[in-house]
């Protein structure tokens, strides 16, 4: 048996995470792609993950961390958003009504065109 | 002791950094209280309570930024690790993986076509309409391509806000409404349309629910960033 490392590995963990990020945002750079660093670093981790087959377990410790307050990470920008309210004030109502009817209308075609597309390519085997 | 006033403990780190985790830890335990009404998210009651705290005390959004920042700092990281369950469900991804595509695909375009041509029937202004197009993906995304398309990336980034608060409090009643039970077709539906935010939610609904999410944030942020410009520039 290996001896159990005093730290738990979670700042590891969150030094993988920051890297892949770094390598994310190096990509994003060099490559001039319009996505976001952090998104192109999940991307990048996900294949590593897929090539070396194994979560570490430190990585899983600090994304447990992390993914279970995920939303409280969005605060500070809804925080800022709210305070701007006044800023669409002359087309508010427009605006509030457009963002509600496509936000559901975006999630009801995406969930039901899966699962149309699901059931045709599962008839055909 | 004149120099110690309200306003310089405002301009701390500590209080934008109390005032997060303490508001956001308050309204947790206020919808868990309540047994944990779906309306009631944490993200939504913390936000719209530290804003009106901020707007009745007079404080500049500058000084709750010093501390919040720390938080939002964390975003990047915590993006990066949706690998992990994304990475568990890559075997039902694969499975599944041309409906999975297509429908990120017509959800990215039914996001961006109906908010602007809702917004254009209800009279809104071309910059409104060109702000609202990036609306369904995450903010960094959302600015580049709205300043690219001639946009206001402020309101770009209202709208994507909202979008995302919507999508996390209203995501699960409508799905339940509209019967879809697949957690596949429920994180892909919160991904596409909520970005981020919509996934924080589908992490706690499940982990198939956050890892098809997570996807269909990731790809629609690509397939927005790449399509919107091309389609305004077709426009004229």
């Amino acid at each position: 048996m290996k001896a159990a490392r005093p730290d738990g590995g979670v700042l590891e963990g969150m030094a993988m995470l920051v890297g892949f990020q770094l390598v994310g945002e190096l990509s994003a750079r060099v490559l001039h792609l319009p996505v976001p660093a952090a998104v192109i670093g999940m991307f990048l981790l996900l294949l590593w993950l897929l090539f070396t087959k194994r979560i570490p377990p430190g990585l899983q410790l600090a994304s447990n961390g992390l993914l279970d307050n995920l939303a409280l990470l969005f605060v500070p920008a809804g925080v800022a958003a709210f305070l701007d309210i006044g800023s669409i004030s002359d087309e508010l109502l427009a605006i509030t009504i457009a963002v509600v009817a496509s936000t559901w209308l975006a999630m009801g075609s995406s969930a039901g065109s899966f699962l149309g597309l699901e059931r045709l390519t599962r008839r055909r085997p | 002791m004149t120099g110690i006033t309200s306003s310089t403990l405002t301009d701390s780190i500590p209080f934008g950094l109390a005032l997060t985790l303490g508001a956001f830890a308050l309204a947790r335990r206020f919808q868990q209280r309540l047994g944990g009404h779906a309306l009631l998210q944490p993200v939504l009651l913390a936000s719209v309570g530290i804003a009106v705290s901020l707007h009745l005390g007079k404080v500049p959004i500058e000084h709750y930024r010093k501390g919040a920042d720390f938080i939002h700092l964390l975003l990047g990281p915590a993006t990066v690790s949706l690998a992990i369950p994304l990475y568990r469900q890559i075997g039902r991804v694969r499975e599944s993986l041309l409906p999975v595509l297509g429908s990120i695909l017509a959800g990215s375009v039914v996001a961006a076509g109906s908010a602007v041509g809702i917004a254009r029937l209800l009279g809104a202004s071309r910059l409104t309409l060109l702000s609202m197009a990036p609306k369904s993906v995450s903010t960094p995304i959302a600015i580049g391509v709205s300043q690219s398309i001639g946009g206001d990336p402020g309101r770009s980034v209202l709208c994507v806000v909202f979008t995302g608060i919507l999508g996390a409090v209203t995501g699960a009643g409508f799905f339940r409404l509209l019967r879809i039970r697949d957690p596949r077709a429920v994180g892909i539906g919160m991904g596409v349309s909520a970005h981020g935010i919509g996934t924080s939610r589908a992490v706690q609904l499940g982990e198939t629910e956050g890892a098809f999410s997570s996807l269909a944030m990731g790809l629609t942020g690509l397939v927005t960033a790449i399509l919107i410009p091309l389609f305004v520039a077709w426009l004229g």
